[in-house]
């Protein structure tokens, strides 16, 4: 193999030529109630080669790896052609890397078979639907996906990482009437099977909120000061700020520019966040990205102040920044493209309960369902919330649905907590493009927000 | 490929076997000037089994001789569990 991309990487007339080829293994597993939905393993290889000429780019993604100088001849041609319309493309330099990168599983997921991977979500699905009669329905998801992946470039760079990723969920759907309440735990990493091992009591747990939640009152809508948990805040500053600092919609959208300006204050003096795949053992985690350049650990905001962005070798090589190693392809099918990794507001300094105690009425937001960006407005839905009564936290209310714009609301964030907790896990990912689900992570400890509208009902 | 669906039907009461090969060509023009082409050169197989009433399906992009065997066994665990 490695003689055959060495061979096509020679004499190909480009100014640059990268080949990457990947190998990977997927299982899937779906049960609904008691009865399994979906069953498939799948295995695909293929390959594709991206060229630049003249300052555009060809890309030709392919199964057949034996005609591989045949693949990077088209290429090549490709990118004169786009030269000619669109040839403003550069390359910001990197040092060029030979690595080989192996996982370390404490239980290779593909070592367990078919039947015990079913066995344990039946297990889980059991105890969800015995916890209540209320419990009306169940779904539990499971995937794995382990994959080989080289990449080798005009430049020198021959890199072969492999990798796994197991996730699984449990959701859990109680109903009374036309009241109907969802639930759902994730779990998994990229340390092995195991990771999805033991989710038993939590499984019965999700089941007794899911409950629980069908006597919660609605929200009275209002703004309120929220405390975020981990998950919800992770959320939020994923999708409300993370996307923003993806340097390929920076470049291409010039309101965009003109918002994210480094030096700009976007939060009070204690805020801080940052994303890197050189952040070990989370599932955005990597060595080295679909580029073939090193992860980093890229500030994003320091002490409240933008600091940075995330980069591909194109945008840095555009914009005169350094590359941040944050391109990256769900498959060989796909370019690379500027996405996140790990992303997480970093520990402050104050406890939970000192966060809650001067707050007279507000809301303790607990993980979210999942939410909608435009820009910098957003909207989030809670899966669980509590009302905080004269710094206790008291009551539990449902709908509740936050909203607002991403700068005002990181400028909101008056307390920190010192609890970071990064949300690994679950069976989808980020999207963007076409490219979905991509695996990441997002984290945050416990956050205070002044001034957050809620609507509820 | 008739050996292979001899070899999947000993596993199933019917079998399928499908053999794709495609060849498309995207291009994106902004303001009336190309940004992007792109060729996707895709091939692989597909196999469907029955069996008492279950289905099996697996694929693979590889299209030798071992990878089929190994399309064959994923189908035929598949339709062995009790969905």
């Amino acid at each position: 193999m490695r003689n055959l991309i060495e061979d096509a990487l020679r004499s190909h007339g480009a100014d640059y030529v990268e080949i990457r080829i990947e190998d990977a293994a997927r299982t899937k597993i779906t049960l609904r109630g008691r009865s399994t939905d979906e069953l498939s393993v799948s295995r695909s290889t293929g390959g594709c080669v991206r060229a630049l000429a003249g300052g555009g780019w060809g890309f030709v993604s392919f199964n057949d790896i034996a005609s591989l100088k045949d693949h990077v001849a088209l290429a090549v041609s490709q990118a004169r052609l786009v030269s000619q319309a669109n040839g403003d493309s550069v390359l910001a330099p990197v040092e060029p890397v030979v690595d080989t990168v192996v996982p370390r599983l404490a239980v290779d997921p593909r070592s367990i078979s078919l039947e015990a991977k079913q066995s344990l979500l039946q297990d889980y699905s059991q105890i969800m639907l015995g916890a209540s009669p209320k419990i009306q329905t169940t779904t539990v998801r499971y995937r794995d996906t382990c994959s080989k992946k080289i990449f080798a470039s005009s430049e020198g760079a021959f890199i072969e990482q492999e990798h796994c990723d197991v996730g699984a969920s449990c959701t859990a759907i109680a109903r009374e009437g036309d009241n109907v309440q969802q639930m759902f735990i994730v779990a998994g990493g990229i340390d092995g099977y195991q990771s999805v091992e033991g989710q038993h009591d939590k499984a019965r747990d999700c089941a007794r909120r899911a409950v629980s939640n069908l006597d919660a009152a609605p929200v009275k809508a209002g703004q309120y000061t929220v405390v975020l948990n981990p998950a919800m805040a992770g959320t939020f500053v994923h999708e409300a700020f993370g996307h923003l600092s993806e340097s390929d919609f920076i470049y291409e959208n010039d309101t965009l520019r003109d918002m994210m300006v480094l030096g700009r204050q976007f939060g009070s003096p204690i805020l801080g966040i940052t994303d890197g795949a050189a952040a070990p053992g989370h599932r955005g985690s990597y060595k080295y990205d679909d580029e073939g350049v090193p992860a980093s650990l890229t500030p994003l905001i320091r002490e409240g102040v933008l600091v940075g962005r995330l980069h591909s070798r194109e945008t840095a090589g555009r914009m005169g920044e350094r590359p941040t190693g944050n391109a990256r392809a769900i498959s060989y099918r796909f370019r690379p493209i500027v996405r996140m990794t790990n992303t997480y507001i970093e520990n402050g300094h104050t406890g939970f309960d000192e966060m809650i105690a001067d707050i007279d009425e507000g809301i303790y937001v607990v993980n979210a369902y999942g939410g909608e960006t435009t820009m910098e407005m957003f909207t989030f839905s809670a899966m669980e919330a509590f009302i905080i009564r004269k710094g206790k936290i008291a009551e539990r209310v449902r709908n509740v649905v936050l909203t607002g714009n991403v700068f005002e609301t990181l400028m909101h964030i008056d307390a920190i907590g010192n609890d970071l907790h990064v949300n690994d896990g679950g069976t989808g990912g980020c999207g963007k493009g076409q490219q979905y689900p991509l695996p990441v992570s997002d984290g945050s400890p416990h956050i205070r927000v002044r001034d957050v509208v809620v609507g509820g009902n | 490929m008739k050996d292979l669906l001899d070899m999947a039907a000993r596993h199933a009461d019917a079998a399928e076997l499908y053999l794709v090969s495609s060849e498309a060509i995207p291009a994106t023009f902004e303001m009336n000037k190309l940004k992007h082409v792109e060729t996707r050169r895709m091939r692989g197989a597909a196999l469907r089994v029955i069996k008492s009433g279950r289905i099996g399906f697996s694929s693979s992009t590889d299209t030798s001789e071992a990878a089929a065997r190994e399309l064959i066994s994923a189908a035929a665990a598949v339709i062995a569990k009790p969905l």
